[in-house]
């Protein structure tokens, strides 16, 4: 199969390879993707060929912490031996060889790197695992990341040292790799300061939820008394934490010898206030000379005595004593004289209401 | 921002956290360690402490206390602790900065199936009204500036402020 066939049948079969890299595996897929070797058969189901998953998980970065990162050993082992056999022969074919070994294990560093980058940043952000799971991830990462040093360090040396020189288009492509591969060997220093920071700060939070966690039993159980002796102890400091359950404040009050200070500073201060008396530029009202006028009550009631009297108001209304006073002045005036005079035992009310509205008494 | 303005909110009895987002102009100008120690300076002066310690701010006088505000505090510092160890069981990672949402909360409460977490918030609140419960968690933990909501018109996401270490520290203190 041609590569751009490959990559027609992996778009014609886009769907169903997308669904079991999805799902992990497929009940029916197309006899063509089993003959490719893109799917294969395992326990009555189809699994995506393994060497596919690893391409895909590498380019979309996502690592499992299971990941094995191996060493370099049998990459190493074939360039001793074309490296050797490339100088007792001079054959052209070896150089190639060793070229292609070369390139192989720069990718492993190349993707070993990213590996370990994305499987740190997945530990720091991993918030579904148990944290006693995670802190065991986490060690064995460290493990693994160790056991690289010495494989890189080995490999790194080997570029420098035993493959200089042997021939020119190998010296090219070590130049050409050699400062990112630097990088690469440098990195994992920096990988294991982090996984080291990573497991303490781990392990700490781990300590601090067991901590809460044995004391809420202790305060269900009312075996409090560490907590509040520390409490108690630090009352004095902590003593804001009792007033947002109360009032929501903080209250200050002065004590005495405050408020006697204030006294004494203030009293000086205000002997030392010189007081500019404001002149009054208010309106002299002159006084009036005001006439009264005064009903005679006692000549009413004489005449109220002498007259036989069927409504007292129409009386009063039409009496002398309030001839000065015309219609609403006059009505008003009636009525105050009507009201003194109903308090006196004379007076009898009738059921009914003269023309003013007003309720008819008589005097007997 | 000036000294008066973060003394209004100090004195209210807040817990400053410097994540709150409500509150990071009074915690952003008490982190500059001129207006801190002018702050400081002052509060002295009126008998009061400024505390700056790990991420929050808060004022503190050297008063006795009477019998009744001495259980209040005492309560009011079991039911926090309490709360933050329910916290910590539903959300192992929570830390000051954590996102959290209530929705979230009630999830783990109910696949947790916990007597103990029950008891938890019996002890708490006195009743066994789970979803009352959780309300008044989160009102409470709000109160006391453990958690600050994220958005004002959103009910559900809560931020967790630094002034959590300040029980993580009385639980270091207190627990071997």
């Amino acid at each position: 199969m041609k590569h751009s066939e490959l990559l027609k049948l992996l778009h014609t079969h886009k769907e169903s390879i997308d669904r079991a890299y999805r799902e992990g595996s497929l009940e029916h897929v197309s006899g063509e993707l089993v003959e490719s070797t893109l799917f294969v058969k395992i326990n009555q189901r189809y699994k995506l060929n393994k060497n596919y998953l690893n391409f895909v998980d590498s380019l979309l970065q996502r690592v499992d912490y299971t990941v094995i990162f191996g060493n370099y050993e049998n990459e190493y082992k074939e360039l001793l031996k074309a490296k050797k056999r490339y100088q007792e022969s001079k054959d052209g074919y070896y150089v190639t060889s060793i070229l292609s070994l070369i390139e192989n294990l720069y990718f492993k560093f190349y993707n070993r790197d990213r590996e370990i980058g994305v499987l740190l940043l997945r530990l720091q952000n991993d918030t579904s695992l148990d944290i006693d799971i995670l802190i065991e991830n986490g060690a064995d990462i460290l493990e693994k990341v160790s056991e690289l040093i010495e494989a890189n360090e080995k490999i790194g040396a080997f570029f420098r040292e035993d493959l200089r020189g042997v021939e020119r288009s190998i010296d090219i492509l070590l130049q050409s790799i050699g400062i990112s591969l630097l990088g690469y060997i440098e990195n994992i220093d920096r990988y294991i300061q982090e996984l080291n920071l990573f497991l303490v700060q781990t392990k700490k939070r781990r300590l601090q939820n067991k901590q809460f966690m044995q004391l809420a039993n202790q305060i269900l159980s009312e075996e409090t008394q560490a907590l509040d002796e520390h409490l108690l102890r630090h009352a004095k400091h902590l003593y804001y934490t009792i007033t947002p359950s109360q009032k929501n404040k903080v209250a200050f009050l002065p004590d005495e010898r405050d408020i006697a200070k204030i006294f004494k500073e203030l009293h000086s201060l205000l002997h030392e206030i010189k007081v500019v008396k404001p002149l009054k530029n208010a309106p002299i009202k002159l006084q009036e000379t005001q006439k009264l006028e005064i009903v005679d009550l006692e000549e009413i009631l004489k005449g109220l005595h002498q007259n036989i009297c069927k409504d007292i108001f129409l009386f009063i209304y039409g009496h002398p004593q309030l001839q000065r006073y015309k219609e609403q002045e006059l009505l008003e005036e009636a009525f105050k004289v009507y009201m003194q005079i109903l308090t006196c035992q004379e007076v009898v009310f009738t059921q009914e209401f003269n023309h003013y509205g007003i309720k008819v008494a008589q005097w007997v | 921002m000036g000294l008066d303005e973060v003394f209004k909110v100090l004195s209210k009895g807040v817990l400053l956290s410097i994540n709150s987002q409500k509150q990071s102009d009074e915690a952003k100008f008490l982190m500059v360690e001129e207006n801190f120690d002018e702050l400081s300076r002052i509060m002295k002066q009126l008998g009061f402490i400024l505390n700056g310690e790990n991420g929050y701010f808060y004022l503190s006088k050297k008063e006795k206390m009477n019998d009744v505000e001495l259980q209040a505090f005492l309560n009011n510092h079991k039911n926090i602790l309490l709360c933050i160890a329910i916290l910590k069981q539903l959300f192992p990672y929570l830390e000051s900065g954590t996102v959290l949402k209530q929705t979230d909360f009630i999830v783990q409460l109910k696949q947790k199936e916990d007597s103990l977490l029950e008891q938890k918030f019996e002890y708490i609140f006195k009743t066994q009204d789970l979803m009352e419960s959780v309300e008044r968690f989160f009102d409470l933990l709000e109160k006391n500036h453990i958690l600050e909501k994220k958005e004002s018109d959103s009910k559900d996401a809560y931020l967790v402020l630094r002034a959590l270490e300040y029980y993580v520290k009385i639980v270091q203190s207190t627990v071997a």
